[in-house]
């Protein structure tokens, strides 16, 4: 039953279309699912860094009582995954379970299905693995040296190098009035979704077909990869995305517990075999933000000019790809979404260790060279006596212009996003104007960042479709590809399908993510959901609209061209009149004289130009969002306790399509941005994360969060649905540097490496002093 | 699932039938918020036999005025601690560090006496605890006996007792808690705290106790730090003396400089708050 | 196996449970009460929240047997005749829920509190959400919510 009626949705904000059933605790997560005679799976570990496997002896664990199947990659094809297969086809380097070597502590050797967890557990030590201990290397620098050793062949551990370059930048250097260099260390970092990695496949003995239910944010990704390494057809995999409790770029393909979950249900003869990862494992064995070192060089003019930067990126890429080399593109890529840069060299390296995999966390590299560049940005400026506001306006990109490496930026708020934010933070009054009382010293700190909506992954096109049916008694079904996992896509499709179908809301129900009844969907990354996903689905509503539009013309014999939808009504488009209701015009599609079943289809694939990671260029993405982000710390000199007292962010989202949704977003990265700069952590040993708990590795709680002010600067993007841009990850970008820029700004000291701990602001200024 | 292994469940009624079960079953043990105890079964091998909750013997509950002090049931859960008058009152330290230990729904289920008998010399309770020379009272099939808490933590527990309450000795008409963590985020563990207690009779301070949770070892008492604070009255004490003092205690805490400096942070807070209320 | 009586949302049951089942396998697993999650099974995360006695306290870290003659509250139980306790429609209106697998166990949180303090300052909110992580939201919108229903039963009771 409809109670309210939104008509023209978008830019309102409306409820979420799932947060009833989500406050009732009623919405279905995997998580949550059980089958008749289900299993439970679980998976044998890797104990070593590095090892090679001599044998596998499962005899004993298939005998043990209520164990239904095994499974070795001697079971399997032995086909590879991996994430970039489009850029980077031969980063392919995963096996779904290993068969040779072990490469990291937690890699996959074999997986059970059992009865119960208990039995489960007692015949993963039933296995019996032999393993030659293999030396192993832990620290990218140290496996780039001749005679480290090798992980997976590539020489000299080295998995992805770019070299990227621009213009001249050593004569661009000699021309600079001030030149300087910095290194900056980025830690590693765990997404800490609540709902923990689950997979539940069931095989179809009479038909040979799949059925998974995972927690993913790419539902066709993991199709794709799944046809790949068993050898069937996609057309027998189906894939099934229900509610997802937080994916932050740590769902984005297969693991190998979906692949386990299905070879282990078929092996048992159908019975549905489910996987859950303990806490422990998701911060173990799953995926990690890239540790990285950024060394950068850069030189302006005394006016502020940027004339070149310089620079190498190291980053410890754990023992497979997964994600990596697009990763360490992106890092390097971004800042010319930001800066007008001529002169540029960069160079990065992705480096195989033993440690665990590093693959694409919410940032996508963003956050590591957001901390890097912004502040090293900051150092200019002060070098020169500039401040940092002015340094940026003078150096941002601007609307309508083509980059060094050929990104095409069409609507860019970037300068109004700087000004706004010195406006709303009052910037002139208090920067440089560190006030101290007793201990307590204040400052504030801009930084700046800029987002892709949209990046291809794994395939030639990013194409995403959606299918809107109208029924005969006027309830509009929508169908999409695109993964909510939480941010509120399910949402902001619903809104852009009923306002340009002209109904209201809430006469929308949303199907989404279902490989066998949506269209395709790449996946909810690069936050592009809202960008693509929304384009075709208002390509799919207006459709829609035409086919009733046309038989609405036809009965009245008018010009279909004429008439429109809005507010539940067809009009005429000059003045609004009102022709007739939404529900008769639906009718009379329905009637005797049409019988024509509305059925639109919509699709979008944004325009881009091919890219060259190895040269860098090309324009990725259809359309890029802008923002400035100011902290206001409060350090305590003497304990060098910082405390954040406010933070401002101002966005070039386009056009809000849900105002609260977005700010939702925008406080949800930021507060994830202050974990990561004062004491996000994920810490190793040997291999061994030594932190894998809520207890240990600390992110936000509710207390200590700072007010923040989220205002947005609507440039209406043309390419965009409504106006609308992607707007999910950019707001983390530049949390770190502000902050560190701030915390400057407040007691003169400069911090280079995050976490930012109360033990390094006192180092550092001990050191000042000491100077 | 299931989560934890097979165990016999008891509830007595009684804190004698509880003595009968603990003293009958071959491994017990007693369960009070289980805030700490079933998040320990969770992680090991070696099982209790039996579990025998304390939850419903009624005569370790509650918060009751003992000599000149408090006596606090070894069952009352920290939000009733912290929301005790009584304490409140007499022992404010005890309040600052109940109401940072954990989170809400661990403050709502964990109670002192869990607390103290799982030997959490990491946590916040036990140094302020001892600061305030409070003991514990245990029971036995042998009887009952009070113990101070300093010495319950320091040597290894007797085996088959239950601890059935801490008393709080009045007479330490100052006391407060200064804590750290290593992230500056409230809600961590802490990484060091400190516990001040005194009594005052005017502008003279005496019996000053300054316990120093280390967080990696058992909780050190800053004796030439208390020597300084205890001759108060003779005159003004400097900031260069106490600091001279921590020096010497250094070698005692096995804290490291970082540490090291905000404890005389902590202490220079202390010291000035004392001449706030020594004037 | 142990026999006790339980009242969960408003009525007695009468259950037999393992004397080592967990409060949340108990709701999970033997009555389908889905709505309380897991995530840590350390008591650090908080979406295992339940009322006992109308305080917020971990179902992973509670002994089933020793629930006996107590009042719990799970997520399931705060409608009343259909209709969403004012929590639940504040946290709908305020843009409070994104991945929703905190919800239940933040909204139980935000309960205790107003069941406590029915005026709470944002601070106080803050801190009695303390024991509920949310990775999606940072918060802001969470505590929005818990004012707006605040508020909102406020008027209503004085009305």
């Amino acid at each position: 039953m409809i109670k309210t009626k939104t008509t023209s949705p978008v830019g309102k904000s409306v409820p979420r279309i799932d947060a009833r059933e989500k406050a009732a605790g009623e919405a279905k997560f995997v998580f949550d699912m059980k089958l008749p005679g289900m299993l439970i799976g679980k998976m044998l570990r890797s104990p070593h860094a590095h090892a090679r496997i001599i044998s596998i002896d499962t005899s004993k664990a298939e005998k043990l009582p209520g164990v239904k199947a095994v499974i070795t990659a001697e079971d399997t094809p032995k086909i590879k995954f991996g994430s970039n297969e489009y850029f980077f086809p031969y980063t392919v380097d995963q096996l779904p379970l290993e068969s040779d070597k072990a490469r990291y502590i937690g890699d996959e050797i074999a997986a059970v299905a059992a009865v119960d967890e208990e039995t489960a557990e007692k015949a993963l030590s039933l296995i019996d693995v032999k393993y030659e201990v293999l030396p192993a290397v832990f620290d990218p620098v140290s496996a780039m040296k001749p005679g480290a050793p090798q992980i997976q062949g590539a020489m000299n551990n080295i998995g992805v190098m770019l070299p990227m370059q621009f213009g001249d930048a050593d004569k661009a250097l000699k021309e600079s009035d001030y030149v300087r260099e910095d290194i900056f260390h980025l830690q590693s970092a765990a997404h800490c979704a609540l709902e923990p990695h689950v997979s539940l496949g069931q095989y179809e003995v009479s038909t040979d077909r799949i059925t998974l239910w995972t927690s993913t944010q790419a539902p066709f990704k993991v199709r794709e990869a799944m046809a790949k390494t068993l050898k069937m057809d996609a057309a027998d995999i189906r894939v099934i995305k229900l509610n997802v409790g937080g994916g932050f770029g740590g769902k984005l393909e297969m693991f190998p517990m979906d692949f386990s979950a299905c070879l282990l249900s078929k092996k048992s003869g159908g019975f549905p075999v489910k996987f859950t990862c303990t806490r422990q494992e998701e911060f173990s064995f799953t995926r990690r933000k890239h540790p990285m070192t950024y060394k950068l060089r850069s030189g302006v003019k005394r006016d502020g000019t940027l004339m070149a930067v310089t620079g190498e990126v190291i980053a410890d890429g754990g023992a497979y790809c997964s994600y990596g080399p697009t990763v360490i593109a992106a890092a390097i890529l971004r800042i010319f979404m930001v800066y007008k840069i001529v002169n540029f060299r960069v160079i990065g390296f992705r480096v195989y260790t033993n440690n665990p995999i590093c693959g694409a966390i919410r940032g996508f590299g963003g956050v590591q060279s957001g901390f890097a560049v912004e502040s090293h940005m900051d150092m200019l400026a002060r070098g020169i006596g500039m401040d940092p506001v002015e340094f940026r306006l003078k150096n941002a990109t601007d609307p309508n212009m083509e980059t060094v490496n050929k990104l095409v930026i069409s609507s860019n708020g970037l300068k109004d996003c700087i000004r706004r934010a010195a406006e709303a933070c009052g910037w002139k009054d208090k920067f440089g104007k560190a006030k101290s009382a007793g201990d307590m010293a204040r400052g504030i700190g801009i930084g700046v960042a800029a987002d892709v909506m949209g990046s291809k992954m794994y395939k030639a096109h990013e194409s995403a479709g959606s299918i809107i049916k109208v029924e005969e008694d006027g309830s509009v079904y929508l169908f999409t590809g695109a993964a909510d996992t939480g941010q509120g896509s399910d949402t902001a499709m619903a809104q852009i399908a009923a306002q340009e179908l002209g109904v209201a809301y809430e006469r929308i129900r949303i199907k989404a993510a279902d490989t066998e009844i949506t269209p395709f969907d790449t996946g909810s990354f690069a936050s592009r959901v809202t960008f693509i996903s929304g384009n075709a689905t208002k390509n799919a509503a207006n459709d829609a609209k035409q086919q009733i539009l046309n038989i609405v013309a036809r009965e009245l014999k008018l010009d279909a061209g004429a008439l429109d939808m809005r507010d539940e009504q067809v009009v005429k488009a000059a003045d609004g009149a009102f022709v007739m209701s939404f529900d008769q015009a639906v009718g009379l599609c329905y009637s005797f004289n049409y019988g024509h079943l509305i059925i639109g289809r919509g699709n979008y694939n944004p325009k881009t130009t091919p890219v060259d990671f190895r040269t860098g260029y090309g324009n990725i993405s259809g359309s890029y969002g802008f923002e400035a982000q100011v902290a206001e710390v409060e350090v305590n000199k003497k304990t060098g306790d910082v405390k954040i007292l406010k933070m401002y962010d101002v966005h070039d989202i386009g056009y809000p399509i849900n105002p609260d949704s977005v700010h939702g977003q925008i406080e949800g990265s930021i507060v994830m941005g202050i974990g990561y700069t004062l004491y996000e952590d994920l810490r190793f040993s040997e291999g061994r994360v030594v932190n894998p708990s809520f207890s240990k590795y600390r992110i936000p709680r509710s207390v200590g969060i700072p007010p923040i002010e989220s205002i947005f600067v609507e440039t209406k993007d043309p390419q965009g649905p409504f106006g609308a841009k992607g707007m999910g990850e950019a707001s983390l970008l530049p949390t770190a540097a502000a902050i560190a820029n701030a915390i400057h700004d407040a007691i003169g000291v400069r911090i280079t490496d995050l976490p930012i701990t109360p033990q390094k602001v006192l180092e550092a200024l001990k050191e000042k002093k000491a100077v | 699932m299931p989560i934890l292994k097979d165990f016999k469940f008891h509830s007595p009624g009684s804190l004698n039938a509880a003595l009968a079960l603990l003293e009958k079953a071959r491994a017990p043990l007693l369960l009070a918020g289980g805030t700490f105890a079933l998040n320990y079964l969770k992680k090991v091998s070696k099982y209790p036999t039996d579990v025998i909750s304390l939850k419903k013997i009624s005569s370790l509950k509650g918060i009751k005025a003992q000599g000149k002090g408090l006596w606090v049931g070894a069952m009352t859960a920290i939000y009733e601690l912290i929301g005790s008058r009584a304490v409140c009152d007499a022992f404010p330290s005890v309040i600052e560090a109940s109401s940072k230990l954990g989170t809400t729904p661990i403050r709502n289920m964990a109670t002192i006496g869990g607390n103290i008998a799982s030997r959490f010399y990491w946590v916040d309770l036990p140094a302020v605890l001892i600061s305030l020379g409070a003991s514990v009272t245990l029971a036995t099939k042998k009887g009952k006996k009070t113990v101070a808490l300093e010495k319950f933590l320091s040597v290894p527990p007797e085996k088959k007792y239950i601890l059935t309450g801490i008393v709080l000795p009045k007479g330490n008409s100052l006391s407060f808690y200064f804590r750290h963590t290593k992230t500056a985020q409230e809600t961590d563990v802490p990484s060091l705290g400190l516990a001040f207690s005194a009594v005052k009779k005017g502008r003279v301070i005496s019996c000053a106790r300054c316990i120093v949770n280390t967080t990696s070892s058992f909780p050190v008492a800053l004796k030439k730090v208390e020597d300084v604070f205890n001759n108060f009255s003779s005159g003004d004490i400097r900031m260069d003396m106490i600091e001279k003092a921590l020096l010497e205690d250094a070698r005692a805490t096995k804290l490291d400089d970082h540490r090291l400096h905000l404890l005389a942070v902590d202490l220079e807070k202390l010291l000035g708050i004392l001449r706030q209320k020594c004037v | 196996m142990k026999k006790v009586n339980i009242e969960i949302d408003s009525k007695v049951q009468e259950l037999e449970v393992r004397d080592s089942e967990l409060l949340i396998e108990t709701l999970r697993d033997r009555l389908g009460l889905m709505g309380t999650k897991y995530s840590c099974l350390e008591g650090d995360c908080g979406v295992c929240t339940v009322l006992i006695g109308g305080r917020n306290v971990l179902s992973c870290l509670i002994l089933s047997a020793d629930c006996d003659g107590e009042k719990i509250t799970t997520i399931e139980g705060l409608a009343k005749n259909g209709e969403p306790h004012q929590l639940q429609k504040s946290f709908i209106e305020k843009g409070a829920i994104q991945c929703g697998f905190c919800t239940p166990g933040m909204i139980l949180a935000a309960h205790s509190l107003l069941d406590k303090d029915p005026d709470p300052e944002d601070e106080e909110i803050a801190r009695a959400l303390d024991g509920n992580l949310c990775r999606c939201t940072g918060y802001v919108k969470i505590i929005d919510a818990v004012r707006d229903a605040s508020q909102k039963i406020n008027r209503s009771t004085k009305s």
